[in-house]
């Protein structure tokens, strides 16, 4: 069965992996502009720009290398990202260069730590099929 | 179950500590006081995505102990036996490193219905993941 689920698929960014995945989502936005002449029945729309996003939730572990880079991008670093790669299976995945905009580290009482993230896409994304 | 078995072994105001439950009138004199603990309802949910994705699971360990003062007692004797098993399970190493989380949750008496006796029951819950496909 072709359908997929959350056993498979996961982030990657620069080619590392983030550890401890709670929920990965990848929006990708087509924008439209409304050129309808003044008294037209039906409105005349046209395809604008495309866009494209990645947020996510991580539970936080110190050891895990991916975060850590993530961590370090938004503390020290510049922020963007040359390739991000949203996994839908093992093998299939949505990529493209990025720039983070977004970290919060969340503390809770009877809670394990949670990093959320987002990521905007600054350049095309590509889909590569090889399942 | 196997670490708290051994983290109570380590309680030293617990002279006898067993999986086998006993009513407390069949526990000899000298085992006293003793501590029973049993691993009872565990929940269990996803907790990661991915090929190695994790199950998080949340088990209730429930702890009976019993204490005993010919005098009566038993009162001091309980409360620091309570003290000493949750100290000993929230801080020991080994069992904190097999595990994301251990909380105390409740603590039930006999509310001294059984003359120079104290029955108790502590009610401990353990956070912990493990591989979905290892199961468990």
């Amino acid at each position: 069965m072709a359908i997929t689920k959350h056993t498979k698929g996961y982030v990657t960014v620069s080619g590392t992996t983030i550890g401890n995945q709670s929920n990965m989502t990848l929006t990708i936005d087509g924008d439209v502009g409304d050129v309808t002449p003044f008294g037209v029945e039906w409105k005349e729309i046209v395809a604008l720009g495309k866009g494209w996003s990645v947020s996510g939730t991580v539970y936080n572990s110190t050891g895990d290398g991916g975060l850590s880079n993530f961590r370090t991008e938004f503390v020290s670093g510049d922020r963007s990202c040359t390739e991000l790669r949203f996994y839908e299976t093992t093998a299939n995945s949505f990529y493209g260069a990025c720039i983070f905009t977004n970290f919060t580290y969340t503390k809770g009482v009877g809670n394990v730590d949670q990093v959320t993230f987002t990521a905007q896409g600054t350049s095309g994304l590509t889909y590569a099929t090889t399942d | 179950m196997d670490s708290v078995i051994r983290t109570l072994d380590g309680v030293p105001h617990l002279r006898y500590v067993s999986e086998k439950f006993q009513t407390y009138d069949e526990v000899p004199a000298k085992h006293l006081p003793c501590a029973f603990p049993i691993d009872t309802n565990e929940e269990l949910e996803p907790y990661t995505i991915g090929d190695a994705a994790l199950i998080h699971g949340k088990l209730t360990i429930l702890i009976t102990c019993y204490v005993f003062s010919e005098t009566g007692d038993v009162r001091q004797q309980r409360t620091e036996l309570i003290q000493e098993i949750t100290r000993y399970l929230l801080t020991d190493t080994l069992l904190g490193s097999l595990i994301l989380d251990i909380e105390p949750r409740s603590i039930q008496t006999d509310q001294g219905m059984i003359e120079n006796y104290s029955l108790f029951n502590m009610e401990f819950e353990i956070d912990y993941v493990y591989t979905r496909t290892d199961g468990g």
